[in-house]
């Protein structure tokens, strides 16, 4: 039960002042001792890297959303320091023995910015439209896949059935994209209309959206239903937020650097220490909950069906020198298959580390003995080949360079193959791979039954995220046990197991812990950290130079 | 692309006439003979492994162990320039080599067919010519795929237009020259006089535009890999390494400086002997 | 007579233009329907997505993804003469709609980066042309490295120089006059060099003629038979080069909005060619053959009008 979220910057706070620790220098506390009390009024400018072209939360993945979901739209639940459900639209919710039905009890009071009233029935219709086909939604339907139907008991209390137990929902419940938009304009609008001008209930409201270029908010007049947590209430600050999409790395952090912006999202590791330099700005490096920063092998095919050629490609790589090189002293090597920040995560289960010795012995075990021109090996004239397609970006992360290197050492071929994200998702989802990589972050351990459960592995019908293919009965018994418990002690057991288990069985190298490098003006003051996402909330951040 | 601008500015004879002075040539002939070197027996010049990484030794400055530094990777930047001319050179031989047969092949068609033949092949011209080189270029990426090759089939399929025009401007003024229509009149076969006669008077001005288009060809090249369309990460190529080198440029910006320098120089000889030769194929000399 | 052998050539120019058009549309229909990858599956199946099989069936469907590939064609050429280009999957809005949003800064900067290059090229053949040997040589010197440096580098330089360096201009972003300077520059200078080339030499030519001889010899100042007379007979010549400059500037456009992180349509089309926005990348091929033939259909309706005797020609 802890959810330690690690600071590395500038500020190592507690529990109590990470929720209202400025990102502007120091905690809470002393940051507002020093700079006076709140300001009212100003614009912040924030660049992010790329646009979702789409801005109606249900309906997309991008990671845009955990930034926009806290200033646009509110959630029924909210995170608390613990990484615990509590209170924000939902005041409170009970659960039936069965862990089928989840009774909601509503805020009142609380409206869209169109004027339309929050109640039950508005929450059923945001449930449905993140179900329907044609919302497309690839994450928040997904995320409540186990929702059958709702209940409208009264205007303030909805009963949702489940259709299994699903001990995540109310975490879920708590991310970017399953904020809760304007029943009148999901019912009203096309798909196409509320990508372009989705409406919620947030501290701020959607004013312009010009497609790769900027996104504007404006303050909302009359805002109070800020999550408890935030030991906070009433209307934002900041008279309004401008965001500009700056997708090369070298621009965002020099545009930074000039003032042009007030705050980032995604500052290139690169630029760390320099952004940490630079007395007119704070860092901050924030771990988050989820799968980390992973390469997985394709368990249903050769060469890594076989465990030992797992085992081989995992000791041959040195971990720690390539998160050191690409993560420029930023990133921490992850030890497991669950990010530390994650609850339930288990520091006993860890990866074994980089050992060629072994690496080699086991090939020659393998068969894997003759050595061609190029110095790879072979086996009954074939080569030891590995597949690595990548999404072709402009500049593809050294990341893939350093595998390749250093599992060439052991004999491996690595073919590195960037291909366009169309091309990419077709072998992602058809299994045409040897290995990949990515990140899954969500907030709840549940993501190994994302990642790892029999279910989760693609199939015509459905493109689950088991990228490794894995299909452990064991695994999936823990996994689906903790879907139906919520006692913490039970939940520990199960995820520990199945932590373990996944270090046995092999299914990948975990890399480094993903986490969200944040720099922001020292004039920006009252920033809050995300539970779920660990990014910024501006929704009580003022400015004063 | 400056290949386009070339023959562009060059077809209705408006040629420069002054263009550098000699010691331009003489140092863009010296530095093209290195990068031929470095592209035939680039391990003679290469001091290290272009692709051997250290990752203790990312971002050294320049000193004696590496002459011009390491990259992001800990890797030899002096000998991944090196490296580089090779896929740069055969970019730029190889998609100019497409574009002169293809444009050659097209233009040969449109100025010794009938009407209707030429009507077909240049109103083809026209539509492709309607779409400038670069996005065609990027249309041919899209149907292939991305990669080395088809970044340069890519590039030469884009300059086939342009080539294809002066094929059959040439091959309409050589058709009426005096000695080919003598040669008809004598009874020799149309393919022998299209073969003996036609063919070199028609292509010898296209060659010599050619050399210069190479120049333009590279960049065109690297232009693409820049976008990341072309070469695949570890290779050392300029275009790759430089688009890569951006993201590190406030960690050090030799990084994007000297694949950036290498495939300016590259092109700029290219060019400058290539104009060089032009001027004394019109029968200008040097001044 | 004129003025119907004139309509004529304009007719039949228009006709040309239209078949140019076709042709296009065409081509680039087969060749991006060839390409390998799910269009479907990119549409929903970005970074991080969890989409389900109905999901993708609906997207099929809505797009006519399900429908054999000659009424995909002949509903594509359909819409197209309705001026629809059709729904882009990504952005999920129509593609003429994309293309009118991304097209006021593209234009912005094409417009600045033309009038930049003429400008220069003018000014700068004026000012060489027909001088000492050195200042020829040196001003065909800088031309030469400027057409032989690839946008990519010589914007790359511009950047670091004006604005990581020095910080005198900002890096990105479409707002002000302030981040216009260092895009145009870098889409403006290669074509202010080629095109300083040819108008020099042209000027040299025309400089040689004997009515400017005349012209002198009645003794009319030297930059009065630079710009009055010389002048105006050269720029025909860089009216002929439209086409080049176009496609330059369209061409240099996606790298130089790349390299800027400027919105427009060069963005769009490298957007649409990695994830694989038929539309998309149909439309602004469409689009541009567009822009080409209506400029050059104006340029040469232009001189003939200027110089009637082109069209007898």
């Amino acid at each position: 039960m802890r959810l330690s979220l690690r600071l590395h910057a500038v500020f190592t706070a507690s529990a109590a002042l990470l929720l209202l620790s400025a990102c502007g220098g120091g905690g809470a506390g002393g940051a507002a001792a020093a700079a006076g009390p709140p300001v009212s009024g100003g614009i912040l400018n924030l660049s992010m890297s790329q646009d979702p072209l789409c801005l109606d939360p249900h309906a997309i993945s991008s990671d845009v959303e955990q930034i926009f979901g806290r200033i646009q739209f509110d959630n029924l639940i909210y995170l608390d320091s613990k990484g615990n459900p509590s209170p924000w639209l939902a005041t409170s919710w009970q659960i039936s023995p069965d862990g089928k039905t989840y009774t909601f009890r509503l805020r009142k009071g609380v409206t869209f910015s169109d004027g339309v009233a929050f109640n039950a029935d508005a929450v059923k219709v945001n449930f449905q439209q993140m179900l329907n086909p044609a919302t497309r939604s690839p994450l928040a339907g997904p995320y409540i896949a186990p929702y059958q139907y709702s209940k409208v008991i009264d205007d303030d209390t909805l009963e949702v059935h489940l259709s299994r137990p699903y001990s995540p929902f109310l975490n879920v419940l708590a991310q970017g994209w399953l904020g809760m938009e304007s029943p009148k304009a999901i019912q009203q609008d096309t798909p196409a209309q509320l990508c372009e001008k989705p409406i919620g209930s947030g501290p701020f409201v959607l004013t312009n959206y010009t497609k790769n270029q900027s996104v504007t908010f404006t303050k909302r007049q009359g805002y109070d239903w800020a999550p408890s947590t935030f030991n906070h209430s009433g209307a934002a600050y900041l008279a309004g937020i401008n965001v500009s999409w700056v997708g090369q790395d070298s621009v965002r952090y020099n545009s930074l650097a000039s003032g042009q912006y007030q705050a980032t999202g995604y500052v290139p590791a690169q630029n760390a220490a320099a952004v940490k330099a630079n007395p007119n700005l704070s860092f901050s490096n924030i771990d988050r909950i989820g799968w980390p920063f992973a390469l997985d092998y394709n368990t249903s095919r050769a060469p890594f069906n076989d465990i030992d050629l797992r085992r081989a490609f995992t000791a041959s790589l040195n971990v720690p020198a390539i998160v050191q090189t690409i993560g420029f002293g930023q990133r921490q090597q992850a030890t497991g298959f669950l990010d530390r920040t994650t609850q339930y995560y288990d520091p006993t289960a860890k990866m074994p580390g980089f050992d060629r010795a072994l690496a080699n012995r086991l090939l020659d075990q393998a068969g894997w003995t003759g050595r061609d021109a190029a110095g790879y090996r072979t086996k009954d004239g074939k080569e030891l080949l590995v597949e690595f397609p990548v999404t072709q970006t402009a500049t593809i992360s050294p990341v893939y360079d350093l595998v390749q290197a250093q599992a060439k050492q052991a004999g491996f071929h690595v073919d590195v193959k960037p291909l366009p994200l169309a091309q990419m998702t077709t072998v992602r989802y058809g299994g045409d791979y040897d290995l990949s990589s990515g990140v899954w972050h969500t907030n709840t351990p549940d993501v190994l039954y994302i990642k790892y459960a029999t279910f989760s592995i693609p199939t015509p019908n459905r493109l689950g995220q088991n990228a490794a293919h894995l299909s452990d009965p064991q695994l999936d018994t823990w996994l689906e046990q903790a879907r139906e418990t919520t006692d913490p002690a039970t939940l520990k057991k199960l995820y520990g197991q199945a932590q373990h288990r996944l270090i046995d069985l092999a299914p990948g190298v975990p890399i480094y812990d993903n986490s969200v490098l944040w720099a922001v003006s020292k004039s920006v003051h009252g920033v809050i950290t995300d539970t779920s996402h660990g990014t910024p909330v501006f929704t009580y951040a003022w400015i004063k130079e | 692309m400056s290949a386009l601008a070339e023959t562009a500015a060059a077809v209705p004879g408006t040629v420069a006439r002054r263009v550098t002075l000699r010691p331009g040539r003489i140092l863009a002939g010296l530095f093209l003979t290195a990068i031929v070197v470095a592209a035939l027996v680039p391990a003679l010049l290469a001091p290290q492994d272009p692709l051997a990484i250290s990752t203790d030794g990312a971002f050294l400055h320049p000193g004696a162990a590496h002459l011009l530094g390491t990259d992001e990777s800990g890797r030899d930047t002096l000998s991944r320039m090196i490296y580089g001319a090779r896929p740069s050179l055969i970019m730029g031989l190889g998609a100019t080599a497409i574009g002169v047969a293809g444009g050659t092949l097209l233009g040969l068609i449109a100025g010794l067919g009938n009407r209707i033949t030429e009507g077909a092949v240049m109103r083809l011209i026209d539509v492709v010519l309607s779409v400038p080189e670069l996005l065609l270029a990027l249309v041919v990426i899209t149907l292939l795929g991305t990669g080395v090759s088809n970044a340069l089939f890519a590039v030469g399929f884009a300059a086939i237009p342009a080539y294809a025009r002066i094929v059959r401007a040439q091959a309409h003024i050589v058709r009426r020259a005096t000695y080919v229509e003598a040669a008809g009149t004598l009874g020799i076969r149309r393919v022998t006089v299209i073969w003996r006669h036609v063919l070199p008077n028609a292509v010898r001005p296209v060659l010599v535009l050619a050399t210069i288009g190479i120049g333009g060809a590279i960049g065109a090249g690297a232009s693409l890999s820049f976008l990341g369309l072309g070469a695949k990460p570890p290779a050392a190529e300029w275009g790759d390494m430089l688009s890569i080198g951006m993201q590190y440029i406030s960690n050090d910006w030799l990084l994007a400086a000297i694949p950036g320098a290498a495939v300016t120089l590259t092109v700029l000889s290219v060019t400058v002997l290539g104009r060089e030769l032009r001027r004394r194929s019109e029968g200008r000399t040097g001044r | 007579m004129r003025t119907g052998s004139l309509l004529r050539r304009i007719g039949f120019r228009l006709l040309a233009g239209v078949g140019v058009l076709w042709g296009a549309a065409t081509l680039s229909f087969i060749a991006l329907h060839v390409t390998a990858g799910d269009a479907a599956l990119a549409t929903v199946a970005g970074q991080g997505a969890n989409p389900t099989e109905a999901v993708l069936r609906a997207v099929r469907h809505d797009y006519g993804l399900d429908q054999p590939i000659y009424v995909q064609y002949l509903r594509y050429l359909g819409r197209l003469v309705r001026g629809d280009l059709g729904q882009s999957y990504q952005q999920r809005i129509p593609v003429a709609k994309a293309i009118a949003e991304q097209l006021g800064p593209t234009v912005q900067l094409a417009v600045a980066a033309a009038l930049v290059a003429v400008l220069l090229a003018v000014g700068v053949a004026l000012l060489t042309a027909r001088r000492r040997p050195w200042i020829g040589s040196l001003s065909s010197g800088v031309e030469l490295v400027l057409t032989s440096t690839p946008t990519f580098v010589l914007g790359l330089l511009l950047l670091i120089v004006f604005s990581f360096k020095t910080r005198l201009l900002p890096v990105s972003g479409n707002q002000g006059l302030a981040s216009l300077i260092l895009p145009t520059f870098t889409l403006a200078l290669p074509i202010a060099a080629v095109l300083a080339q040819v108008l020099r030499t042209e000027l040299e030519e025309v400089l040689e003629q004997p009515f400017i001889v005349t012209v002198r010899s009645r003794g009319m100042r030297d930059v009065a038979v630079r710009v009055r007379h010389a002048l105006r007979h050269s720029l025909v010549q860089v009216v002929t080069m439209s086409g080049y400059v176009i496609g330059s500037l369209l061409g240099g456009a996606v790298i130089t909005e790349t390299l800027f992180v400027r919105q427009g349509v060069g963005q769009l089309m490298l957007n649409g060619v990695t994830n694989k926005d038929i539309p998309m990348v149909l439309g602004i091929v469409v689009f541009a053959s567009v822009v080409y033939v209506v400029v050059n259909l104006l340029v040469d309706i232009g001189y003939t009008v200027i110089d009637p005797r082109l069209v007898t020609r």
